[in-house]
């Protein structure tokens, strides 16, 4: 099956190791294929999130990533009525096509989902395809979306959307009956964090783990920079901070290079000094003997011309 | 429902695992960020992620718009990344590359400190020192000019010599002494293990040296001897 799909195309060897990475590590949070025609259309089914009136639900999507994946984003398309994005509507978030500048290409359709599953209960503060229902209301869809997959594209897709609604089904639990007291809003956040941090543990592979956290790490943050309007200039603040890292400065080969040859010349030079005075002297010496003889020989004509 | 699944399993495209879950779970730390495949031609930033170099360049110079790290964000300087070089031969052959088509210039080499400076060997050139002493020893019978004059001349002479080359031997071991100190004084280091490289051929030249000045020195004795005969 591989054969099909042009495995020289950066995007399509990437979309191919996170699906063979999805499938050795299935969730049950989430689930996610791509059209046997086309690997950039994906179909994905979300669970909703624990301790939340969307827990128990069941929420398809469609995934559409684009031909230079993964350094441009994805966009997403819910197609369960949910009460929180609205169906058939690319919906805004960091993760999303609305915004390129925020993606990061070390993200994935995993991440990408398990962002979508912890953005299900945050305020859409009027976000593009958002819609804020009440939680009686949310919780009604949730019951209905687990009773039938819903209806869209080809019939192949469907059966896609089919196959996909059974898997979910057999994991995600039932909704729960709504309890007489409710959590507060920023409690749920919390457990929803912690929750999503424990479901995958057990699943994930250690160093998967590790990367994951990153990726949801960073992703929470987005999150966090879309619903405050007061974050971005916190995050112009940690990016000022960042170009004032010390720098740490490393001596230049060339630098080297110039340093190497003087001390060199100053060892060569006492010793070429050294044997030039030699030789000086013994040439002075050399002199001397010759004027001595010299003297001599004068001296020994001046005693001959005196007999004479 | 085991069916449902089995079929979806059945449906993914195969692909060749010749690892098991071990391999894998080592292998993922050396994978790249981006395309999440063995990075090719790795490269780390200095906030300590992996990733192929063409896969960077082609985030960094065509679609991030503040130079950031893929993974966290942080900001990243060409000058300091850190290629990383292993036993596998570096593929320069253009068509073996993952992205035949573009142009991506090489890996920015990694930024090599000094070498560290070798142990020092003060007993080679106090020995070589020594015997440059001894060869100074030679100098002063030469002079002689008179007998009673001759004594007290060469001894004189022979005092200053030796006191020169003292100060010599004294300047250069301070010099070697100093060798770990500032970027100079450790580039004179690197030159005193250059010196020590070439002991070999340092002798050869000092034997060449002695050689000659001993020849010269067998001519002045003979021309000291004929002047004495003539006499």
């Amino acid at each position: 099956m591989a054969d099909k799909y042009n495995l020289k195309n950066p995007a399509v060897k990437r979309i191919l190791q996170e699906l063979k990475e999805m499938n050795s590590n299935p969730s049950d949070d989430f689930m996610s294929l791509p059209l046997e025609e086309n690997i950039f259309e994906w179909q994905f089914a979300i669970r909703g999130p624990r301790d939340t009136e969307f827990e128990g639900g069941i929420y398809h999507g469609r995934i559409q990533l684009p031909s230079e994946y993964p350094f441009k984003p994805p966009s997403f398309m819910l197609l369960t009525p949910n009460g929180r994005f609205e169906t058939q509507t690319k919906i805004c978030l960091s993760i999303s096509n609305h915004h390129p500048e925020h993606w990061q290409p070390s993200w994935s359709v995993r991440t990408a989902l398990v962002a979508l599953i912890a953005f299900m209960p945050t305020n859409p503060n009027g976000a593009l395809g958002s819609l804020d229902y009440k939680k009686e209301e949310r919780r009604t869809l949730a019951v209905k979306s687990r009773e039938a997959p819903p209806k869209f594209g080809t019939p192949e897709r469907q059966k896609l959307i089919d196959e996909i609604h059974e898997y979910m089904v057999s994991k995600a639990p039932p909704v729960p009956q709504p309890s007489a007291s409710e959590a507060s809003e920023e409690n749920p956040r919390n457990e929803e964090a912690e929750t999503h941090a424990n479901s995958l543990n057990p699943e994930s592979l250690t160093a998967g783990e590790v990367i994951l956290d990153q990726e949801v790490d960073g992703i929470v943050e987005e999150q966090e920079e879309v619903l405050a309007n007061a974050n971005p200039a916190g995050v112009e603040a940690s990016r000022e901070v960042q170009p004032s890292v010390s720098r740490y400065e490393v001596l230049q080969k060339s630098d080297t290079r110039v340093q190497n040859p003087k001390p060199e010349t100053r060892v060569q030079k006492p010793d070429d000094r050294l044997f030039t005075l030699a030789a000086i002297g013994l040439t002075i010496a050399i002199v001397v003997l010759l004027l001595k003889k010299f003297i001599k020989s004068t001296q020994h004509g001046a005693l001959f011309s005196d007999g004479s | 429902m085991a069916s449902g699944f089995g079929e979806s399993t059945g449906r993914s495209p195969p692909s060749p695992s010749y690892f098991n879950n071990n391999n894998n779970n080592d292998a993922a730390n050396f994978e790249c960020n981006i395309c999440f495949e063995l990075a090719q031609d790795p490269i780390i930033t200095l906030c300590g992620h992996l990733f192929c170099w063409p896969c960077l360049y082609k985030w960094l110079h065509f679609h991030s718009q503040s130079r950031e790290c893929p993974v966290c964000k942080a900001l990243v300087e060409e000058e300091k990344l850190v290629p990383l070089y292993g036993r596998g031969k570096s593929s320069t052959d253009p068509r073996s590359k993952s992205i035949p088509g573009d142009n991506i210039p090489h890996r920015p080499a990694g930024q090599r400190p000094e070498t560290a400076p070798p142990p020092e060997t003060n007993h080679f050139h106090q020995h070589g020192f020594g015997f440059m002493g001894g060869l100074g020893g030679f100098a002063p019978p030469p002079m002689a000019t008179t007998r009673f004059g001759n004594f007290a001349l060469s001894a004189a002479f022979g005092g200053f010599i030796p006191s020169l080359f003292n100060f010599q031997l004294h300047g250069f071991h301070d010099a070697a002494m100093y060798g770990g100190g500032a970027g100079f004084p450790h580039g004179f280091a690197n030159t005193f293990h250059g010196v020590h490289a070439h002991g070999f051929p340092l002798r050869t030249h000092q034997g060449q040296q002695d050689y000659y000045l001993k020849k010269l020195l067998l001519f002045v004795v003979l021309c000291v001897v004929l002047a004495f005969i003539w006499q």
